[in-house]
């Protein structure tokens, strides 16, 4: 496949790097002279001196038979017009990297169809994404929301000792009447299994579970870890990433508090986080850490623009008792530094960003959130109507294939966890958990 | 715990009268009716803590707090000052209501943060506000805790 990418900064170079090693025509275009040659030296890849935007310079690397343009200068606009006449040439995959969240989403001049891009990379968001999944990781190696947000699925690995292992779901549903779960899944040595009422849980197994979000909390305990504890973050420095985890952090009900030193910064964030706490504050101040209480915090996010400043508050926060503490760094070289001086873990905006890209190129469609770490089955939600197969009936007269089961029914403001009497209606919302193989035969149902 | 349950009508004050920052920390602090000593300690740590940055969060409303060993639990008050005043807060403007937190280094049950949590939710609350500026008896004011607070 031939692969053109755009600008030789960290994250082309990156992507240059790791789609040539695995024996990818790579076509580097970037307007440094001198960083093209450090390219062409250290890489096995061609090399245009030349401004990505240009069509020339296009032509010159070789668009017209190109499978793939990756886009990554640090400027949004080339990025953009690269893209665009990129779909011209009929390149079949094009990925921006944009962080003006300006040019993309409700209200930006041309949306991501007109332009014509598969996938758009905002290397801030992406970072505040992966450092919120690094937060609660502990616990859940998945949590996937559906539903608008209403129900969650679940994936977590179950403990030894835990109160479910050992149950069948029979079992369980009795032990357990008051809840809301489904477990929609077990993945045991690489396998996903469908549980019946009568399949067992391990201790070691994967478990998918469907859960009304409210009882999302509950789950951990049951799989033997202790309740989930990250109810309170404190971010400090509010660059775009912080924000973004900000963002993040409010729609999960998670208290935030953000520290940032320019008074101006701190409005914009007040006026746009209505629900985060926003101080005036320098955080790399040990004694106003812990008047601020960085001793019972749940998670430190260190998000400064400076990697140095970033060091020291992590450093910092972890010496005065923050439970999880993640630095956000941006020099590519600094990221191996960081677990020798005792920070629980690093983000970087360019390493998200390649990393996302590479999920993309690996899979050569769009990424899907519902990509699951364990298993390759799908998550569905399926709206109900009048024509759809599975209408009206109750659920033990339908056919249902064997691989693939539905864990919740949405009606209205009503979360049912579905039993062989209940019947799908028209106007439902409903969500399968299905191995691949059954899919096909489950959307047959829906249609 | 919920908020409510944390103030008295004793630690609520809706008349501050103090004109400049300095003193407006020492009314609050008199609110909590700590022996002088411990009340000029807990002064002086409330004003370095606004010298690191002011905990004026906008719209009128500023949270002086701290952790210090003169509290032996989690302390609040709250102070109104009708007129305003100039708080050093992030948006420039006067502030009017003052919410006191104050919490031992060290608490067994940890409410420093989910106190300040919630009382940072329940401050910017857009009716709140408003609805400050109208009490007119410290009763009015847990009653208003109860309404809108978690």
């Amino acid at each position: 496949m031939k692969v053109l990418v755009l600008g030789a900064g960290e994250v082309g170079f990156h992507l240059a790097k790791r789609l040539s090693e695995e024996n990818q025509d790579v076509v580097v275009i970037e307007s440094d002279p001198e960083r093209a040659d450090f390219a062409s030296q250290q890489l096995d890849v061609l090399t245009v001196v030349g401004n990505g935007a240009s069509l020339p310079v296009l032509e010159k690397a070789g668009i017209s038979n190109a499978s793939m343009l990756l886009s990554v200068t640090s400027k949004d606009e080339v990025n953009l017009i690269a893209s665009m006449a990129a779909k011209k040439f009929g390149v079949q995959h094009v990925v921006a990297r944009i962080s003006n969240p300006e040019y993309y989403g409700e209200g930006s001049v041309l949306s991501q169809e007109q332009m014509g891009i598969d996938l758009m990379i905002n290397p801030e968001r992406e970072c505040a994404r992966e450092t919120f999944d690094l937060l609660r990781s502990e616990i859940a190696t998945d949590v996937v929301p559906f539903a608008d947000g209403r129900v969650h699925l679940v994936g977590l690995k179950v403990k030894e000792g835990a109160p479910v292992a050992g149950k069948t779901l029979a079992e369980l549903a009795k032990d357990l009447h008051d809840h809301h779960y489904a477990t929609v899944a077990i993945v045991r040595d690489g396998k996903t299994h469908i549980p019946r009422s009568d399949s067992k849980i391990h201790a070691g197994d994967q478990l998918y579970l469907l859960s009304p979000t409210a009882e999302i909390e509950d789950i951990a305990p049951l799989a033997g870890y202790k309740r989930s504890r990250l109810r309170r973050v404190m971010i400090a420095g509010g660059s775009a990433e912080g924000e973004y985890l900000a963002q993040i952090l409010d729609t999960k009900g998670i208290e935030c508090t953000i520290l940032d030193r320019d008074r101006r910064r701190c409005l914009e964030l007040a006026e746009r986080l209505p629900h985060a706490l926003v101080l005036h504050a320098d955080a790399t101040d040990l004694e106003l850490l812990e008047m601020e209480g960085v001793a019972g915090i749940d998670g430190f996010v260190a998000a400064t623009g400076s990697d140095e400043t970033n060091l020291l508050s992590s450093l910092l926060a972890k010496t005065a008792g923050a439970q999880k503490v993640v630095s956000l760094v941006h020099k590519f070289e600094y990221l191996r530094l960081i677990p020798r001086v005792g920070v629980d873990a690093s983000v970087s905006p360019r390493m998200s960003t390649v990393n996302a890209i590479l999920r993309y190129v690996r899979r050569g469609h769009v990424v899907t959130v519902a990509e699951l770490t364990s298993t390759d089955a799908e998550t569905i939600e399926y709206s109900v109507d009048e024509e759809s197969a599975i209408a009206g009936k109750m659920l033990r007269e339908v056919h249902f294939p064997k691989d693939a089961v539905i864990g919740t029914i949405l009606r209205g403001d009503e979360i049912i966890l579905p039993r062989g009497d209940d019947r799908v209606l028209p106007g439902d919302d409903v969500i399968v958990f299905a191995l691949p193989a059954a899919v096909s035969e489950v959307e047959q149902l829906f249609s | 715990m919920r908020l409510k349950d944390l103030f008295t009508s004793d630690v609520v004050k809706l008349d501050l009268e103090s004109q400049n920052k300095d003193d407006l920390l020492k009314e609050l602090v008199g609110l909590l009716a700590l022996d002088d000593k411990s009340a000029a300690i807990l002064f002086k740590t409330l004003k370095r803590r606004e010298n690191l940055g002011s905990t004026g969060i906008g719209k009128g409303i500023a949270i002086p707090h701290c952790r210090t060993l003169v509290v032996n639990r989690l302390r609040l008050a709250y102070g109104r000052k009708p007129g305003g005043l100039n708080f050093n807060a992030i948006d420039g403007e006067p502030v009017y209501n003052f919410f006191l937190i104050i919490a031992p280094p060290l608490e067994v049950s940890n409410q420093y943060l989910p106190v300040l949590g919630k009382i940072a939710q329940f401050a910017k609350d857009a009716a709140v506000p408003g609805d400050l500026l109208e009490l007119s008896e410290p009763e009015e004011f847990l009653a208003l805790l109860a309404e809108k607070a978690s």
